[in-house]
């Protein structure tokens, strides 16, 4: 076995992460090819209810999920129906209450809050709001994300962080605050945050909710072709249904259930 | 340490983008700095203050009455006693001091107080042998022998201000002390305090004369040495041969003691601790007030950063340097205008008011920490970052 994804993922610098034919080829690709690498998230039995008013709410039952790594897969279901919930169980957000979970090599399942910090550093986050500081500019923004590893000088950083905004189509904005972004560009720099790192995966629910239906697919078409490139597994939670030809899989819940996985 | 010069400075970022919560956090800070500032300069001029004149005694040693707490309300002793430090080979002379209280009237026409009858403090000297260095005590000290002569002094309240002109420009000031009609003979510098709004220098006789004291008493004994002299041995000795009844200190130990009694038993030190105390809560509550208030409105990108993996121990730090970067930005304007106050307030009230090193460690330590309160505080409401929330 030797090492464990993350710290192969550690070891291949990023920007020099060759992804493998076999997960560039889409969303008909065959699940078997991925056979020799780990799954980035596995969820098994996973169960998890809610303390309100003294009493517990269930609102997943039994989830059992495989996210190998490049895939891009959706999240759907109506409203309610317990995926943000899910998706802040995988992005280590919230405790394990029973069942098992595993991402990125690491077990969540009864983890200290100090190793659910340290998993989270290797996800990126893409928000429905894009949650950037208001205070920093859009590469400052950026650079928050590479920050949290070690191993770069600030200009090494900041010459990263301009990559990456560079290769969202923000270039000419990297000195520019939130408030004077559009919503597109603001959600486009979260992106170029998420993945300055090269993470393994991400996890984005409904990022394109405050957009209108044509910058959201601008984003996503970004975000979808920066993931492919990068190899990253992309779990994303959105109710846009013409995106749904980008993705590999389409996973569908209800009422805390998974009812259909394909 | 590296991360401070890799990492960006977001408590640096986030106080300055805000440009008007900077503003009023440092104005905040500049505030309570200089009361305390002001406060604590203040309290120890109230004490120098009472203790100028002891500076000027001439001598090495100086005798008391034990029961005398503080030369301003001192008991005395009758002279005689100092008789047997006389015959101490060591000793060169013996000078003679009386303290005492007088209503000075102002003569007519002069400026505010013209008219008005002030409390003034008295010094009685012995003119052949003057017990007080002040400026212009050995040149005026044989005029002094003349009856009911006094010597004004310039440092006095401002009030008095007309009195010491007029006596420049070389007219006569008649003034009134105890009804008694005086004359100013010349002038000399000794410093107003809190509790003395001026002073006057006069001879034993005269002193007499306007008080009624008894003679052949005296309220401190100033003892010069002959040069070769060992004060601490001299001291020793004397105090052997003078007994229970009498108590011989250094002119330091001497001040010091007056100094510490003041420290003790006036309200000076509770009346201004406590305006420092209100300077320290009232820069505490804004600082407070700007770090909670940026804290509650960056709470969804606080639970962001949490969020993509940076630890609590992160945040709270950045929400201490801006603490911390409160107080240098706060103190530094605040001494500033702290020394234009001194300057005021030396001139309007003649207390001895300066900024000093080790008052001013004082203050920037009372602002750090002032601050590093308030960032603990507004710590608090970090808690309410849950990373779970973000999405
Ligand atoms: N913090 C919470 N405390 C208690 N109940 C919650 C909490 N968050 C969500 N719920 C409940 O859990 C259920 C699942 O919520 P969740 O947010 O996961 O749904 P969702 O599928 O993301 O919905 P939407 O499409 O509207 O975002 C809902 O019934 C919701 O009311
Ligand atoms: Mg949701």
């Amino acid at each position: 076995m030797g090492q464990s994804p993350v710290t192969n993922f550690m070891a291949a610098r990023p920007g020099s992460f060759d992804p493998p034919a076999s997960i560039r080829a889409g969303r008909n690709g065959d699940r078997r090819r991925f056979d020799a690498a780990d799954p980035a998230v596995t969820v098994r039995n996973l169960d998890f209810s809610y303390e309100e008013a003294g009493a517990m709410k269930q609102v997943l039952f039994d989830i059992d999920l495989d996210i190998w790594p490049g895939e891009i897969v959706l999240l759907t279901g109506p409203s309610g129906c317990g995926k943000t919930t899910l998706l802040s169980l995988i992005g280590g957000l919230r405790t394990v209450q029973s069942g098992e979970l595993t991402v990125l090599g690491h077990s969540l399942h009864g983890s200290p809050a100090g190793e659910l910090v340290e998993v989270r550093r290797h996800i990126g986050f893409i928000f429905q709001m894009h949650n950037l500081m208001e205070f920093l500019t859009a590469r400052q923004n950026v650079q928050m994300t590479l920050q949290l590893h070690p191993g770069l000088t600030r200009a090494e950083m900041e010459e990263r962080a301009n990559q990456a905004l560079d290769e969202v189509g923000l270039g000419h904005r990297r000195a520019a605050y939130p408030a004077n972004m559009s919503g597109g560009q603001k959600q486009r720099v979260s992106i170029a945050r998420a993945l300055v790192n090269h993470p393994r995966l991400v996890l984005a629910d409904e990022p394109t909710s405050a957009l209108d239906s044509k910058t959201g697919h601008e984003v996503i078409d970004i975000l979808v072709r920066l993931a492919r490139e990068q190899g990253c597994a992309i779990l994303m939670v959105t109710h846009d249904t013409r995106i749904s030809d980008m993705a590999d899989r389409i996973i569908a819940m209800e009422d805390g259930h998974i009812i259909s996985d394909e | 340490m590296t991360f401070l010069f890799r990492d960006l400075p977001i408590a640096w970022l986030s106080l300055s983008h805000g440009r008007t919560k900077l503003i009023a956090a440092v104005i905040g800070v500049v505030f309570a700095d200089l009361l305390m500032w002001m406060q604590l300069g203040f309290m120890t001029a109230a004490i120098q203050g009472a203790t100028f004149i002891h500076n000027l005694l001439v001598g090495d040693l100086v005798v008391v009455n034990p029961q005398s707490e503080i030369l301003m309300q001192a008991k005395p002793f009758p002279r005689v006693y100092l008789a047997r430090a006389l015959s101490h080979p060591d000793v060169a002379t013996i000078s003679l001091l009386r303290v005492g209280g007088v209503a000075w009237k102002n003569p007519p026409g002069l400026g505010t107080a013209s008219g008005e009858k002030r409390n003034l403090t008295i010094y009685s000297i012995e003119p052949h042998s003057p017990a007080i260095a002040a400026p212009g005590v050995e040149e005026y000290a044989t005029q002094l022998t003349a009856a009911d002569t006094v010597l004004f002094d310039r440092l006095s309240r401002p009030e008095f201000a007309p009195v010491i002109a007029k006596y420049e420009s070389g007219e006569p000031v008649e003034a009134e002390i105890n009804g008694r009609q005086v004359r100013v003979v010349g002038s000399t510098a000794i410093g107003a305090s809190f509790q003395v709004d001026g002073n006057l220098i006069t001879s034993d006789l005269n002193f007499q004369r306007f008080t009624n004291r008894p003679p052949g008493s005296a309220d401190a004994g100033i003892i010069r040495l002959r040069p070769e002299a060992d004060p601490a041995q001299v001291k020793a000795e004397l105090q052997k041969s003078l007994g229970k009844d009498l108590l011989v200190l250094t002119k330091s130990e001497y001040i010091a003691r007056d100094r510490s009694y003041l420290s003790r038993r006036s309200p000076v030190n509770f009346i201004f601790g406590l305006g420092t105390a209100v300077g320290f809560l009232v820069g505490f509550a804004i600082v407070y007030q700007v770090l909670f208030t940026d804290v509650s409105n960056n709470l969804p990108q606080f639970a962001t950063l949490k969020a993509i993996g940076y630890s609590d121990g992160y945040l709270q730090q950045v929400v201490l340097q801006e603490a911390i970067i409160l107080s240098i930005f706060g103190f530094l304007p605040g001494t500033i205008l702290a020394s234009g106050l001194y300057t005021a307030a030396r001139a309007a009230t003649r207390l001895p008011m300066s900024l000093t090193w080790d008052r001013g460690l004082l203050v920037f330590g009372l602002t750090v920490v002032m601050c590093s309160l308030s960032g603990l505080l507004a710590i608090r409401k970090l808690r309410q970052a849950d990373p779970a929330d973000v999405f």
